[in-house]
């Protein structure tokens, strides 16, 4: 498997695997927790457990970011994407941040965990080949 | 850091995707490295200077020593 005809790590090949079934167990989930509170209406005890089945496509993603680092053997993909989390943390953060404020101070909605995952992925994918260009 | 991976590579007709699926790294890997833009871990070092059957010393060039 090739991106602009770059060959692709094993373990970026892993990394694409896991955020696909993360992905695909965040739509199952969210149909499945959708439907149920739809025709059950839910409370006390039974709404935790919807809060934490929809939790489990995000640890999905970040275990499989934690485990990509973990099993990246080639040293140049892994600083540079250890330098591309970076500021997609920053960013994330600084975006969180700012957002909190105009929520205190303009009533401006927060930014949920589920935004900010994207956010986070989006800045990651976005930085990669800006970083990736200083090594050129 | 200088190096002699360029020379190296080009006397045994090895382009830099043939380096890499030697050393099992990507091509961006040999490519950096190539530049002297980032300069490999010691294990790497070690596998460069074995595939081409020489010493880390003949291919990595301090410029500060020299």
């Amino acid at each position: 498997m090739r991106i602009c005809g770059e060959k692709l790590t094993a373990a970026v090949k892993r990394l694409c695997y896991r955020m696909m079934v993360s992905g695909g167990l965040y739509g199952i989930m969210a149909l499945g927790v959708g439907s149920y509170r739809h025709l059950h209406h839910p409370h006390g005890a039974a709404l935790y457990v919807e809060a934490v089945l929809m939790m489990l496509p995000f640890l999905g993603i970040i275990a499989s970011f934690g485990l990509y680092l973990y099993e990246e053997h080639d040293e140049f993909m892994y600083t540079l994407s250890v330098q591309s989390s970076l500021w997609a943390t920053g960013i994330t953060v600084v975006l969180a941040n700012l957002f909190i404020q105009l929520h205190h101070f303009a009533s401006v909605p927060v930014l949920t965990f589920r935004t900010l995952v994207v956010i986070w992925g989006l800045v990651f994918a976005i930085t990669m080949p800006f970083v990736s260009r200083r090594y050129k | 850091m200088r190096n002699r991976l360029r020379v190296l590579r080009a006397e045994r007709n090895w382009s830099q995707a043939e380096l890499a699926d030697r050393l099992e790294v990507s091509r961006q890997s040999v490519n950096a490295i190539e530049t002297g833009k980032f300069d490999p871990s010691l294990p790497l070092a070690f596998r460069l200077a074995r595939l081409f059957e020489t010493t880390i010393e003949a291919i990595f060039d301090d410029e500060i020593a020299s």
